[in-house]
């Protein structure tokens, strides 16, 4: 089973740069799951503290701006693309709703789980962290970039 | 200044949270020490530098060009124990701001070639500068979205 998942995932993103050995460690302690169209995998306000990366299918990212405005989309996730790591990484509640556009598959590890790997695994959790880090910069920059230019066309 | 005196300096700044005293000394013998002038842009937006910067004294302004009429708008203000760069740093892109001493600063700077070889040799600090390092940008990022949800009234972040 986890040799099954490593080809699933070695070629996310937050995973690039780790060897087969490291990527099966991480397998070992994931799990993979199955949602139906509709279904929110994360909603906000919740206190779960897993961490998603898409395998198939296709999500929207939802926000509650209100009581009024509800369900704005802030983001689409393709394959490859992580979720839920904001919480899984300062425990607060969720940002934000995952909501399945289409059937969708996960690999999920819970936030305990990778907390022993990377103990055990120092290697392993740096090639992650820096991963995240450029996962995040790019996050901010899309962000600035997105809202400047909004600005831009105002003034 | 020594080592030692650096390593006191660093102590209770976020970046480096859970490192002990001979981690953070380990730590330290990589960094430099470097004082700017009131007025002085420590980094300019779209400069290609890529070092990683802990402000110890002083206040500095984050500025980013908006328009060619709205120039200098300041997006946030520095205080000692912050850090700065931290996005070139990872990504190697040109910097997106502009950091200006509002005050006479001092700030340790730590250049990416030593960094990474300190992640290398040192694995220890290494995934504890790492793990505080993403929760940093977490809380950057929860703050951002906040500000957003506020503007989306004013009409700004929508379109």
């Amino acid at each position: 089973m986890p040799e099954k998942l490593v080809g699933l995932i070695k070629d996310v993103r937050l995973l690039k740069g780790l060897s087969e050995e490291q990527l099966l460690k991480f397998a070992e302690r994931c799990d993979i799951k199955s949602f139906k169209t509709g279904k929110a995998i994360i909603r906000t306000g919740d206190l779960t503290r897993d961490l998603y990366i898409l395998i198939s299918g296709g999500c929207t990212v939802e926000v509650d701006v209100d009581k009024y405005v509800k369900h704005f989309v802030v983001d689409q996730l393709t394959p490859g693309d992580i979720f839920g790591e904001m919480s899984f990484l300062d425990g607060k509640p969720r940002l934000a709703s995952i909501v399945c556009k289409e059937p969708s598959k996960v690999v999920m590890i819970n936030t305990q789980k990778f907390k022993e790997l990377i103990k055990k695994n120092s290697d392993i959790g740096i090639t992650i962290m820096r991963n995240l880090s450029l996962i995040f910069a790019d996050k901010i920059r899309e962000t600035h970039n997105k809202f400047f230019k909004k600005r831009d066309l105002i003034s | 200044m020594s080592n030692v005196n650096l390593a006191k300096l660093i102590k209770g700044v976020k970046l480096l949270e859970g490192l002990n005293e001979e981690q953070l000394l380990r730590f330290a013998k990589r960094c430099d020490v470097k004082s700017f002038k009131t007025g002085e842009a420590i980094i300019r937006a779209s400069d290609s530098t890529q070092d990683l910067y802990i402000l110890i004294s002083g206040t500095c302004n984050v500025e980013v060009d908006v328009t060619e009429q709205v120039k200098h708008f300041v997006v946030e203000r520095l205080n000692p124990g912050d850090i700065f760069g931290e996005m070139s740093f990872f990504d190697e892109e040109p910097r997106s701001a502009t950091v200006v001493c509002k005050e006479s600063c001092e700030a340790v700077v730590i250049n990416i070639q030593n960094f990474r070889k300190l992640i290398e040799d040192e694995p220890d600090i290494g995934i504890t500068i790492m793990k505080n390092m993403v929760v940093i940008f977490v809380k950057k990022i929860r703050e951002t979205h906040g500000r957003l949800k506020n503007l989306y009234w004013k009409g700004l972040a929508t379109s």
